[in-house]
């Protein structure tokens, strides 16, 4: 229903114009009852006249719009995000509200750092209860918050919009309604009670019979759904973990199924279970489980919000790593297009090798060893194949061997040296040879930027260095 | 015109309460994009790039100045609990339909017009080259009615407080919808352009033809690019920068408001445009170098991640700054899936701008902006200097209670009048604000005011340091006498 609705919402509400869209020409365009802008005093806006700008500029702007933050120079990025780091982790802050704080005190770190303390933000006031009647009030109601705000009076409905929001699209992962049940039913089954009916949906697809293969000898296996536990209910069908068990009282006898019809040996499901189980690596111990589920007093929230904050944290770490890559990517991008830009664009490729080239192919080799694909693209005139015959077809007649191992042993002081003077190398390996000047400047180039992405230095400082020659 | 290629300094008018209103069930407006971007511009590390605002909420008076005072009473008074007992007034003002009561209407309202206003103000006072507010741009606001979406047209009191430091300002509208609030607010004044690219033919709000021009001394003033379906950025751009460069060169604004609606974007729930963030901000990009005092509003956005994504860029592009196609992760990361990347692909629908429209359009409209005298002169107002440095009504019209409730809905960090103490703090230091204040609420109380729309007429002839404290309302009434006249000449 929506989609129509709302393009009626928006174009219906003054009626169409005219009928045929179909106008291409703009003297077609001419729409006779078309809507138009109407004139007159109920309508336009009353001009304020041109006021002489005031001489003294005084910020007088405070009263008007309050200023949380204002950028600053003398905190280095690196340093203000440790800041927020600490105040997240250590008080709760969010980024924005340690930003409002270090604003607050002058963009004085210390200051600030030694008042965090004084302004924890209040924790997150939703509790289990009310993420549950939310959820619950969702389903039946959908997104009215006015109605739903009848059934939670004490939250305002900006309260009810923001969790709603921050919900959304979590909800499919970890539902509050059934996360809740599984820990009633777990209690209910320790503490050995005939329970309600609420409880035997959700055992049903409860997730917690996962196999635990790395678990020791104390715990056995229960017979119903081959999970390891330490604590089994004897009952006449075989012995039984808590799920299960809880679930053949509530039955009457029933046995739980596992995943579909149940089969007298569940060993043949588990090409269908595979599906349902963690990723490599990753295993659930059910123990684990049942404390979290059962544990007193919010003990399993804990663990549970402590395991959130840990993947958020890996997957903000996940995403500045991709940013990271990216930037490198489009860095190195660029930089080699530059590169090129100062190579004369390369000329034909004939597979005939000219006196010429074979010099430059020999000293291509003293510069970059056996990266052929360097030699081409400083040659311009042979393909990295093209280069590959070349030494495997001269290696003996033009001693290249002996030019690589000489290739070798000045790489490694030439890597040294660089790390000492950026200059150094791109003269002394700019080899007095007329026939390759005329390319010197962007080879060195290249070589030089290569050095420098194993060294990691500024590439920026070796440019210029470059360009001086 | 020159190019300014200097850090630009940006400031950020943003209230955390303004993601939590909502428009109604299956309604496609949600505040909520605005808070997503927020999100966004935080953890993209830009937030801390820019001067941040908490804008003050407007007050009626502030908003009177555009709209009618009946008007903003109404939806001062109404909310869905008494909805009832309005019926007829809501017939009038155009609320109920696609404008619901929603709780919270008049505050939203209020956050949105302050924020524009506040970054208006800011420009006026040259403490910053380009202000934004995302909350803001809602153009389809009237005088006396709601439409599409708006209710106060927060634009139209930016552009009014632009105006009053600025001969001409430019409105440059880039929503797929037409931008008939603003442009029927300032039809028959020379001192505003409405430029409005939008889609035309059998689309909301069925205005935006190409001979609207304007009326009156306002005639050639209004400039409209009716589209067609499935614009992509190679279009857009090819009619938007002939057309903005001709507009610069032949009005030359002193300061420009941009309208960013994010309907224009490929994919949206409403629109039917084929632009992707990259081509809609390069509309940013290229109004940005002309290095004039720049307020960006929001708009239309109904594919609420598109939204965020854009203004997000937007922002970037406003502050010089380069950003990753990987989006950090933030409190909504999941609304970004599956590529979690900012730039977005445009669809394969068919663009139905030819290229000889497009071309038709431009020279049309080029004719009409020959018709422009260059540079349209405005006398200034001969008031003494004391006068206006005194005159200051935004802050006169500012009740200090006012932003009061508002830090106390703001519940996240404890003491919840730390930002109202940085706020006292602030506060002119070392001008002995304190007795003024008195002074100034004490004179601001509602007699005067009254007093002041009865006397207007002789209020010409009193000595200017008189008038200083009602010159709104003399403003209104003078002009608007000056509006009659030019009516009753037409007619």
């Amino acid at each position: 229903m929506a989609n129509d609705n709302l393009e009626d919402l928006k174009n219906g509400k003054r009626p169409a114009t005219s009928a045929n869209a179909e106008i291409m020409d703009i003297d077609e365009l001419i729409q006779e009852n078309a809507e138009k802008i109407r004139v007159g005093r109920d309508y336009q806006a009353v001009i304020p006249k041109l006021l002489v700008p005031p001489k003294n500029r005084r910020e007088r702007l405070n009263r008007k719009a309050l200023l949380v933050w204002s950028p600053t120079e003398n905190i280095s990025e690196i340093k203000l995000n440790e800041y927020i780091l600490l105040s997240k982790e250590k008080y709760g802050y969010n980024s924005e509200q340690a930003l409002g704080m270090l604003y607050w005190h002058h963009h004085d770190m210390e200051k600030a750092l030694s008042d965090l303390s004084n302004f924890a933000p209040l924790p997150d006031d939703w509790s289990t209860d009310d993420k549950v009647t939310f959820e619950s009030a969702f389903n039946s109601i959908g997104k009215n918050f006015l109605r739903i705000k009848q059934m939670m009076p004490d939250k305002p409905i900006a309260s009810l919009v923001k969790y709603y929001y921050l919900w959304k699209n979590k909800r499919k992962k970890s539902s509050v309604i059934d996360r809740q049940a599984k820990k009633l039913a777990s209690v209910r089954a320790n503490e050995n009670q005939n329970g309600s009916r609420e409880g035997s949906s959700s055992a049903e697809s409860e997730p917690d019979d996962k196999k635990d293969p790395g678990e020791g000898s104390s715990k056995q296996s229960c017979s119903i759904c081959g999970v390891f536990v330490t604590t089994l209910h004897p009952t006449q069908k075989g012995s039984m973990c808590g799920t299960c068990h809880t679930h053949f009282r509530r039955t009457n006898g029933g046995i739980r199924p596992t995943l579909g019809p149940p089969r007298p040996n569940n060993r043949h499901l588990n090409v269908a279970r595979n599906k349902r189980l963690p990723p490599r690596g990753m295993y659930v111990n059910h123990d684990d489980l049942q404390s979290i589920a059962s544990g007193s007093n919010g003990q399993g929230e804990t663990v549970l919000s402590a395991m959130d904050d840990e993947v958020v944290s890996l997957k903000c770490k996940i995403q500045s790593n991709k940013q990271e890559i990216g930037h490198v990517h489009k860095k190195l991008k660029l930089d080699v297009t530059e590169f090129r830009n100062v190579e004369p664009t390369p000329s034909r490729v004939i597979s005939r090798w000219s006196n010429d080239e074979v010099m430059l192919a020999i000293q291509g080799m003293r510069k970059y060893g056996k990266d052929f694909k360097a030699i081409a693209e400083t040659m311009g005139t042979k393909t990295q194949t093209h280069l590959k015959s070349f030494y495997s077809h001269y290696r003996k007649r033009y001693k290249l061997d002996t030019i690589l191992q000489k290739y070798d042993a000045e790489q490694n002081t030439v890597i040294i040296e660089l790390s000492d003077d950026e200059d150094e190398p791109v003269i002394r390996k700019d080899e007095p040879s007329s026939t390759i000047t005329r390319q010197s400047t962007p080879s060195a180039l290249a070589s030089g930027t290569r050095l420098i992405n194993k060294l990691t230095l500024n590439p920026k400082a070796h440019q210029t260095a470059a360009a001086a020659k | 015109m020159s190019i300014t290629p200097f850090k630009k300094r940006v400031c950020y008018y943003y209230d955390s309460d303004i993601g939590n209103y909502y428009y109604g069930q299956g309604h496609p407006m949600k505040p909520h994009r605005i808070r997503m971007t927020h999100n966004l511009l935080l953890n993209y590390g830009l937030y801390r790039k820019m001067e941040i605002y908490r804008p003050h909420k407007a007050t009626a008076e502030e908003m009177t100045k555009f709209h009618s005072d009946e008007y903003i009473r109404f939806l001062r008074s109404i909310r869905p609990d008494n909805m009832n007992d309005y019926n007829k007034q809501m017939q009038r003002f155009n609320v109920g339909e696609d404008c619901p009561v929603f709780d919270g209407l008049y505050e939203f309202c209020q956050l949105s017009a302050g924020g524009s206003v506040a970054a208006a103000v800011k420009l006026n006072k040259q403490s910053a080259d380009i202000c934004i507010n995302w909350g803001g741009g809602l153009h389809h606001a009237k005088k006396s009615e709601a439409s599409g979406f708006c209710y106060v047209n927060d634009i139209v009191l930016g552009i009014l407080e632009l105006l009053k430091y600025h001969q001409r300002v430019l409105y440059i509208d880039i929503d797929v919808h037409h931008g008939d609030g603003v442009e029927e607010a300032f039809y028959t004044t020379d001192r505003v352009m409405t430029v409005s690219f939008h889609k035309y033919g059998e689309y909301f709000p069925g205005t935006g033809d190409l001979r609207d021009i304007g009326a009156g001394k306002g005639k050639y003033y209004a400039v409209n690019i009716p589209l067609r379906d499935g614009m992509d950025d190679d279009s857009y751009e090819s009619i938007f920068v002939p057309i903005i460069t001709k507009v610069m060169e032949t009005f030359q604004p002193s300061a420009v408001v941009l309208q960013c609606g994010a309907d224009s974007l490929t994919g949206d729930r409403l629109g039917c445009f084929n632009l992707t963030v990259k081509g809609h901000g390069k509309c940013v990009e290229f109004v940005k170098r002309y290095g004039l005092p720049f307020l960006m509003v929001g708009g239309g956005g109904y594919t609420i991640r598109n939204v965020s994504r854009c203004w997000t860029y937007e922002t970037a592009v406003a502050l010089g700054a380069e950003i990753a196609n990987e989006l950090p992760y933030n409190d909504y990361f999941e609304y970004f899936g599956p590529d979690f990347k900012l730039h977005i692909s445009p669809s394969n629908m068919t663009n139905t701008n030819a290229t000889e429209y497009l071309e038709k359009i431009k020279n049309r409209l080029f004719e009409n902006l020959r018709m422009l005298p260059h540079a349209p002169g405005v006398q200034v107002q001969a008031i003494p200097e004391d006068g206006v440095r005194n005159e200051s009504e935004d802050e006169d019209n500012v009740n200090p209670d006012e932003r009061n409730p508002q830090s106390i809905t703001d519940k996240r960090i404890a003491p919840d009048n730390e930002f109202s103490d940085s706020e006292d703090e602030g506060m002119a230091p070392g001008v002995g604000g304190g007795g003024r204040k008195d002074n100034r609420s004490y004179k601001t109380v509602a007699p005067a005011r009254k007093q002041a729309r009865l006397d207007s007429n002789r209020m010409e002839v009193d000595e200017p340091e008189f008038n200083i404290l009602k010159d709104d309302k003399e403003d209104k009434s003078v002009s608007s006498d000056d509006s009659n006249k030019k009516d009753a000449v037409k007619s």
